[in-house]
């Protein structure tokens, strides 16, 4: 191994011993849920996506890549929640949907 | 003068009198063709935020496959697609590369083993010690991952070493990388090759 690996080994020794065997129980399940059959969206949502200017960005590059399509109806719902007390909002997201984003318009 | 520019290439391979070993490859990116390629140019990588990312969120690029970047426009994008090309410069350091170093994937046994991670899937893994190292600095400092996908059976392109025995090789690996950040350290030259009313 390199040294940056020993080293890595080293940290994540600290890591796992310092840490109550219970936590890394639950942080463990966790990770393993999130790949199986995922967390909750509420948890996924305040997790991944703050504010609107956030989802507006995630929306604008993330719609690129098709494999972002579940995020984006999550960065939509956000955009729904936060259209009507943020000005602009509204407008930004009914443009989306006119462009014919079915994710958007879904979530609207 | 000779001697100058010798100098200036150890130093550039070399960190504290060791070596640095670089891989030096191209990075193909398939994305939705949006009508919008200055944007593309601008913008790509996108990140891919998938809770099914195969080895968690981050850019995706094929290693150097322009084949498999138009098969994953065809079949998962299904509708017209863009193909980025960029330049990726990937040191030992920052690149865990589960396909050309063994010592690499020795590393993610052990760690996989002796932290009892077993119940957790590839991207699991990964997905944990970037999170881990966001509390540990120095955990898991790795920028990149680099892995092949060995599930693409009808794709590969055998090849068998000597005719009268049964072993062979593939010679259309799916490799790709996972840029865990987008810095141009790791990524340059981006441009769309495909389509073709998109090149310059």
């Amino acid at each position: 191994m390199t040294e940056q690996q020993l080293k890595s080994l080293a940290l994540l020794d600290k890591y796992f011993s310092e840490t109550p065997k219970e936590q890394i129980e639950q942080e463990i399940a966790s990770y393993a849920e999130y790949g199986a059959s995922g967390m909750p969206a509420s948890e996924y949502l305040g997790r991944r996506i703050a504010s609107m200017d956030e989802a507006k960005g995630q929306i604008t590059n993330a719609g690129q890549n098709p494999n972002n399509h579940q995020e984006i109806t999550f960065a939509a719902a956000v955009l729904v929640r936060h259209a009507e007390a943020v000005k602009g909002g509204k407008s930004y997201l009914v443009d989306l949907a006119l462009a014919g984003e079915s994710n958007y318009a879904m979530a609207a | 003068m000779l001697r100058m520019v010798l100098v200036k290439i150890r130093w550039l391979c070399t960190f504290r009198g060791k070596y640095i070993f670089s891989l030096e490859t191209i990075g193909h990116h398939t994305v939705e063709d949006r009508g919008n390629p200055d944007h593309v140019e601008n913008h790509a990588p996108f990140k891919c935020e998938s809770k099914t990312a195969y080895l968690t969120d981050g850019y995706y690029f094929w290693d150097n496959n322009l084949d498999l970047a138009h098969l994953w426009g065809e079949i998962r994008i299904k509708k017209p697609y863009m193909i980025c090309e960029a330049k990726l410069t990937l040191d030992e350091s920052i690149l865990l590369d589960l396909v050309g170093n063994r010592g690499d994937v020795l590393y993610l046994e052990a760690l996989i083993t002796k932290y009892g991670l077993h119940q957790l899937d590839l991207a699991g893994v990964i997905r944990y010690l970037v999170d881990i190292n966001k509390k540990e600095k120095g955990a898991f400092e790795y920028q990149a991952i680099r892995a092949v996908d060995m599930n693409l059976s009808e794709h590969y392109k055998t090849l068998k070493f000597v005719h009268s025995k049964r072993g062979w090789t593939n010679l259309n690996a799916a490799i790709f990388i996972c840029l865990l950040t987008k810095s141009t350290v790791l990524l340059r030259d981006l441009r769309i090759i495909y389509p073709e009313e998109y090149t310059s």
